[in-house]
């Protein structure tokens, strides 16, 4: 494969100013695309990024991607895009209607995104533990134990622990965990997961991280925090 | 809808045998319309919907039975604070039921008990104690009249999909008490609008409910909603949303109720009540208000009674 790894360029994505040129990023994911273990929901989050940021881009292969990820023409998927109303892209096969992603800098050196999504499921049948989404989260976990993070160049993988805390009742699910490697606590957050009120087999999903140890997460830690929440919550809760 | 009144003119019906449910139901929706719409400019926006005049719904108050306390009192209290005063041939009837439903003894003035009224339907005797008896809660002191529920303030929401209303009481019962009727097939012991709430599956329940606009006029709406039911420790909570209703005279019917545990009050119950409604009908999207606050209070008003003793 020639090209960058299809991390790297979903990574490019929600980096400001973006690292790698939109052709190289549209070549991985439309390279990743016959590809089994490439989730078809973290690609339309790729290319609905390269939409809402770059307008004036016109390729056959864009116009391609949106068509097949997507299931819009691009002249809509541009018009939807320019709402700005979600930050992930209207799935056509995928129960998540609504997503809010919001940032707070507690501390100079702490950076916490939260990510508030609804999902068209009941809460009973939604992954709560932290084991489901590193087994769900592939691009970040594919060696066990070891935290993938992306970027140029790439910084090396973090072996890490879990240290869950799960609270529980009959209309929320919460749990508590730090991430840990031999320097000590890493990244912080938690996943509540909740009854939608007044919309029954509907599920808020708030799913919140803090990143703790300054540069740990490189040069850009507000954008590879972001996509490594929004990659998570579509690649665990949507399918 | 059967009959239909001259717009602008408040009919002065009065017909017996009608069954206490359709007297109750269009007495309280008579009280609301007079306290949110005001009777000289809706009665002649809002053809065939005119209520009983504030007289006529006094003198059904006055003949309901007297242990309809609460219905009674927030009525009573609405017509009040809009502005009702009665007339020589009611006035007795009129303060004799002011004084039971406020508990204003014999001997007091008989204006106490029209202050008592008022402000109870300007929400402000939630401090101040008119029985005999009363708790703290959450820090507050809360009057009660012989073991009354004690309502809180309704909020009214105007929003872009609908007016949303909501209702919240203390329930001098346990949890497990109140947690039964908060199950969605038992909805119907909520008050005298529901006329049935059965499950027609395990998420759906076709819920059947009928509002008297005077003592002649009614409608009836048929919906089926998706609902949910939660129990947990220290709350029962059901959610529901409109699937469809079978004349498509509403767009949204969605909103949830729930019961809660009191930290240190384990005879107390909260009880909330969350109702959003879009009709199709602009004229009755008008009257949504007055129309959402009399369900959700009506059902507080009704919580005694079904649970019962």
């Amino acid at each position: 494969m020639t090209g960058p790894r299809l991390h790297d360029a979903l990574w490019s994505t929600w980096v400001e100013p973006a690292p790698l040129g939109v052709s190289d990023v549209l070549g991985a994911i439309h390279r990743a695309c016959g590809d089994d273990g490439a989730s078809p929901a973290l690609l339309a989050v790729g290319v609905w990024n390269v939409i809402r940021r770059v307008r004036d881009v016109e390729s056959r292969e864009l116009a391609s991607l949106v068509e097949r990820l997507l299931g819009i023409d691009l002249a809509d998927a541009r018009r939807l895009g320019a709402q700005r109303v979600a930050c992930l892209p209207p799935f056509p096969r995928l129960p998540i209607v609504a997503s809010r992603l919001l940032y707070t800098t507690p501390h100079p050196d702490v950076v916490c995104a939260t990510f508030d999504v609804l999902i068209c499921r009941p809460l009973e049948e939604l992954p709560a533990r932290p084991e489901d989404w590193l087994a769900r989260a592939r691009l970040f976990w594919s060696t066990p134990g070891m935290l993938g993070l992306p970027g140029v160049p790439a910084p090396a993988p973090a072996r890490v622990t879990v240290d869950p805390v799960v609270e529980e009742s009959g209309l929320a699910r919460s749990v508590r965990f730090s991430i840990r490697d031999g320097g000590g606590a890493v990244v912080g957050g938690r996943i509540t997961l909740a009854k939608e009120n007044g919309r029954p087999g509907t599920t808020r999903a708030t799913v919140e991280r803090t990143v703790e140890r300054p540069g740990f997460f490189g040069a850009k830690p507000r954008a590879t925090l972001a996509y490594w929440v929004a990659s998570d919550v579509v690649g665990v809760l949507g399918g | 809808m059967m009959g239909h009144q001259p717009a602008g003119r408040t009919p002065r019906v009065r017909l017996w045998g009608v069954d206490d449910d359709v007297r109750e139901r269009a007495a309280l929706w008579s009280a609301y319309y007079h306290r949110f719409a005001g009777a000289p400019r809706a009665a002649a926006l809002v053809e065939g919907r005119q209520p009983l005049s504030p007289d006529a719904a006094c003198g059904v108050l006055a003949e309901m039975p007297r242990e309809r306390r609460a219905p009674i009192r927030r009525a009573l209290a609405h017509l009040v604070t809009a502005g009702y005063r009665p007339g020589a041939h009611r006035r007795a009837a009129f303060d004799a039921l002011a004084r039971h439903v406020t508990d204003t003894a014999p001997g007091e003035p008989r204006h106490a008990a029209v202050a008592k009224l008022r402000a109870f339907g300007g929400r402000s005797t939630h401090a101040r104690p008119f029985g005999s008896d009363a708790v703290a809660i959450d820090g507050r002191l809360y009057g009660l009249a012989r073991g009354d529920c004690v309502p809180l303030p309704t909020t009214v929401t105007v929003e872009a999909d609908g007016v949303s209303v909501r209702g919240e009481t203390l329930v001098p019962r346990p949890l497990d008490a109140v947690a039964a009727i908060v199950r969605p097939q038992n909805w119907h012991r909520l008050g005298p609008f529901f006329e049935s709430t059965s499950l027609v599956g395990p998420s759906e329940l076709r819920e059947v409910y009928v509002v008297d606009w005077d003592l002649v006029r009614f409608e009836r709406f048929e919906v089926h909603l998706r609902v949910d039911f939660t129990r947990t420790r220290d709350r029962a909570h059901a959610d529901y949303s409109l699937m469809y209703d079978r004349d498509r005279r509403l767009f949204v019917d969605d909103g949830w109720s729930e019961a809660q545990a009191i930290e240190g009050h384990p005879d107390w119950t909260r009880y909330i009540g969350v109702k959003k409604v879009k009709f199709a009908a602009s004229y009755s999207n008008l009257l949504a208000p007055a129309m959402m606050s009399m369900f959700i209070e009506s059902n507080a008003d009704w919580l005694l009674k079904a649970i019962g003793p």
